[in-house]
């Protein structure tokens, strides 16, 4: 209960003066705080318990009539609680107005009550607050003011007559031996509490400025190990960790509350590989030994392996031993490391023969795909290599160029850029198996030499077109003008010379040769149709029967012409792939030729067969007719061509250039071979 | 209207003063039927050698052929020359007629139904004496032939042989 109270009582009293003192006190120097706490105290007490002495004061005065003690008693108490009230004005104030109070107080009983009165006891209890509240000089000032006005209240006594002496015996004696007394103590205290208080302050400000440079120099070497560029724990012999800095945190990502205080082996930052390793590290540290460098894993928070290197120290803390210990993020380093180490192995790795040749030719190095193709080229790794090679290396050198060289090898091309390294006095040979390319360069190239050829086939094919329109123009000039001619002239000589008599056979034949115009000019007209037709015509493959083509035309001619009597012999089951309808058209010519021309023979034979030139099936229509001479067999073929005079064989000269025309739209050939008088032999072929 | 040219009396003793001949190389029966027509107005017609084609022509000037053993001191006053022909063409025959020693001063008319300027062009660099189109119009057509059988017969002077 005891303690409970003085607790309470400690509490209490320390709110109250967070609220009642002046603020600037919690920062200031400790001499001033105390000053302020006891000015503080004093007000405080005589504000509580002043009127405890005051109302007795005030009723004894009243009584005896005193009026002067009635006012600066209560003069003394209002100062009091203005003291604490006005506690943000300035110390010296405060303290100053405080302490006047009490002087005065003091020697106004003094001079009221004289000797036998309270007064001497406040003028003691005053010059000890100023010497505590001031200092020294203060204390000093203090006494020559008390000994002024211990004086004149012995001047007072000796010629004022005052009324308080008159009872008393040898008052002013008395009030010689009081005052020297008085004095004597006062000296004693006052100096001695400003001399207490001096040392005092000297004291606290040593050691407030001792205590700041520890502080300072712990913050200095905290902030030092805080900001230590490499991680650093401390922790106890069994693991369990003190302490961490910031980089700790930055490594492992864990922040330090989540580590102090904890043993590490048993936190989830080592994984089971590095467990055996950490327990070592402790041992020795156990056994009082430094560890490291040694590189140990960590699990960061976000689970990410985190190399370190890590360094142990033991060190005594107190009466413990600690480690003390740095760690060092190596994740990078290892990183590069590992990169160093694949740029290592790229050659090596490389799947396209690498090999080092030496200025004076000898294989330094070959990579493992180069390796497989050393046999094949005979060569071994110290040994020469071959001629091509090293000609090609001693000009890379030479020149400082890089030089490339392709090697045929087997069914294989192997392209190699040889890049010189002069300084180092070799060549790096970088090998490259260019067969496919090559086959893709061959294939592009006899694409290209295809598509010349199908150019040229088809420039030759639209210069055909462009032929027979260029015949069909100057067919157009003239073989059209010429019937028209004929009809004109005929008729209009029957016109002049038989308007006035009956027509005699001279007159017929004219009229004949009209007809005969009229006729010929309508088949010219319809066989250019049909030969622009087949330019224009769309074009299919299908099988077609030309036996059966054959009969059914040669059937026709004969319902046509039944007075001929024409033998056709046709081979059975010629198939080709064509254009029905256009094999139609140019098997109808083919025939009508050689039926017209069979006209003067005895005994007229068409033939249609197959026979076999140069490896090639080739179909023929053989007639016995009148033939034509070898001479002209290149005329046979054009548009408007004719090798007969029209009055021994009629015809327009379309026909077999329809012919050839379609035979090269089916990408086939058509030719004639033919003896005058004994006949021709058409040739076609269609692939 | 009838445009016939008449020969005078003049050109009429001079016709009959030589023997001229005009050699006529044409694959079209009814055109020869209506050159001749065309020339027996002035009585020219039977002074007409026909060909039927280039080589008919060639075998006439050249002696050789159907023609073997004609004198070829004898050669017309002058060819009318088709183009279109069977088995040799008119320009060919033209060329042929052209290299040979005899032949090559005699003046050939080409006579055509063609127009193309090509031909014309040809023609006249392989040495043609003229060249001349056939008209379709019958009336046209005789005054064409009457005008060349009066230049030719009459008018113009042959090469010495």
């Amino acid at each position: 209960l005891h303690i409970r109270f003085g607790e309470t009582f400690a509490t209490g009293w320390s709110a109250l003066e967070k609220r009642l003192l002046p603020s600037y006190v919690w920062t200031s120097d400790p001499l001033t705080f105390w000053r302020e706490r006891i000015l503080f105290l004093i007000c405080f007490i005589a504000s509580v318990f002043g009127p405890i002495a005051l109302i007795p004061s005030l009723l004894l005065s009243y009584k005896e009539g005193l009026w002067g003690v009635i006012l600066i008693d209560s003069l003394a108490y209002v100062a009091a609680v203005t003291i604490i009230i006005a506690r943000n004005s300035l110390f010296l104030a405060r303290a100053l107005g405080f302490c006047s109070i009490l002087y005065a107080l003091g020697i106004s009983i003094l001079f009221i009550l004289g000797p036998v009165g309270a007064g001497y006891i406040w003028l003691f209890g005053a010059s000890v607050l100023i010497s505590t509240f001031f200092g020294l000089g203060a204390a000093v000032w203090t006494l020559v003011v008390n000994a002024i006005a211990l004086l004149s209240v012995g001047v007072f006594i000796a010629y004022g007559n005052p009324e308080w002496a008159l009872h008393v015996e040898n008052a002013l004696e008395k009030w010689l031996v009081m005052a020297a007394n008085f004095l004597l103590l006062n000296a004693f205290v006052t100096i001695t509490t400003a001399f207490l208080l001096n040392g005092l302050k000297g004291a606290l400000l040593t050691e407030q400025k001792i205590s700041r440079n520890l502080r300072e120099s712990e913050e200095m070497f905290r902030s030092y190990l805080e900001n230590a560029p490499d991680g650093v724990y401390m922790s106890d012999l069994q693991g369990n960790l003190l302490y961490g800095n910031r980089k700790c945190e930055e490594i492992i990502g864990y922040r330090r509350e989540e580590l102090v205080g904890k043993n590490y082996l048993e936190l989830n930052i080592l994984p089971e590989k590095s467990l055996g390793k950490a327990a070592q590290l402790l041992h020795a540290n156990i056994e009082g030994k430094p560890t490291g460098p040694d590189e140990i894993e960590l699990i960061s928070k976000d689970g990410r392996i985190i190399p370190v290197e890590i360094n142990t120290n033991v060190v005594q803390r107190g009466d413990q031993k600690i480690v003390l210990a740095s760690v060092r993020d190596i994740s990078g380093r290892k990183k590069a490391e590992s990169e160093i180490q694949a740029m290592a192995r790229f050659p090596s790795e490389n799947p396209n023969p690498v090999l080092r040749i030496a200025r004076d030719g000898t294989l330094q190095y070959a990579n493992e795909a180069g390796l497989n193709l050393l046999p094949d080229w005979h060569l071994q790794e110290g040994r020469d290599a071959p001629s091509v090679l090293r000609a090609v290396v001693s000009e890379a050198l030479k020149s400082g160029l890089t030089q490339t060289v392709d090697l045929e090898h087997g069914k294989r091309t192997y392209s190699f850029s040889v890049a010189p390294i002069a300084v180092a006095g070799y060549a790096n040979l970088y090998c490259r198996d260019v067969t496919e390319r090559k086959r893709a360069e061959e294939e592009i190239r006899r694409l290209n030499r295809t598509l010349e050829q199908r150019v040229v086939e088809r420039t030759m094919e639209l210069e055909a077109v462009n032929k027979e329109l260029v015949a069909f123009s100057y067919s157009v000039s003239h073989d059209l003008r010429a019937p028209l001619r004929s009809i004109d002239g005929f008729s209009r000589i029957l016109f002049d010379k038989y308007q006035d008599k009956p027509l005699d056979d001279k007159g017929k034949t004219y009229l004949e040769r009209v007809f005969k115009a009229t006729h010929h000019m309508g088949r010219l007209i319809d066989d250019m149709l049909k030969l622009s037709r087949i330019t224009q015509a769309d074009f299919k493959r299908e099988p077609v029967d030309l036996s059966k083509m054959v009969r059914d035309i040669a059937e026709t001619f004969r319902k046509e012409n039944s007075e001929r009597v024409v033998d056709v012999d046709v081979r059975e089951e010629i198939m080709v792939q064509g254009d029905p309808s256009l094999m139609r058209i140019a098997m109808e010519n083919l025939m009508e030729n050689a039926w017209k021309f069979t006209g003067g023979a005895a005994h007229p034979v068409i033939e249609f067969g197959t026979t076999v030139r140069d490896g090639e099936t080739v179909c023929f229509i053989r007639d016995n007719g009148a033939g034509f001479e070898m001479a002209y067999a290149n005329k046979l073929f054009g548009a408007f061509q004719r090798l007969h005079t029209t009055d021994e064989f009629p015809g327009t000269g379309i026909g077999l250039a329809t012919v050839q025309r379609i035979i090269n739209r089916h990408g086939g050939r058509v030719w004639a071979e033919g003896e005058k008088g004994k006949g021709a032999i058409f040739y076609f072929t269609l692939p | 209207v009838k445009r016939e040219i008449r020969f005078t009396r003049f050109e009429k003793e001079v016709l009959k003063m030589k023997e001229k001949i005009i050699l006529l190389v044409e694959d079209n029966p009814d055109d020869v039927e209506l050159t001749k027509l065309a020339f027996e107005k002035n009585s020219i017609a039977n002074r007409v050698i026909v060909a039927k084609d280039g080589v008919e022509a060639l075998d006439y000037l050249f002696g050789t052929g159907m023609y073997a053993g004609r004198s070829v001191k004898d050669l017309p006053v002058v060819v009318l020359l088709d183009l279109k022909l069977p088995r040799i063409d008119g320009l060919e025959v033209l060329k042929r007629v052209r290299q040979n020693e005899t032949t090559r001063l005699i003046p050939v008319v080409i006579l055509t139904s063609s127009s193309e300027e090509k031909d014309v062009v040809e023609g006249y660099s392989l040495g043609a004496s003229s060249y001349v189109r056939k008209p379709v119009d019958f009336e046209q057509f005789t005054a064409a032939m009457q005008c060349l059988g009066l230049y030719w017969l009459v008018w113009n002077e042959t090469p010495p042989v």
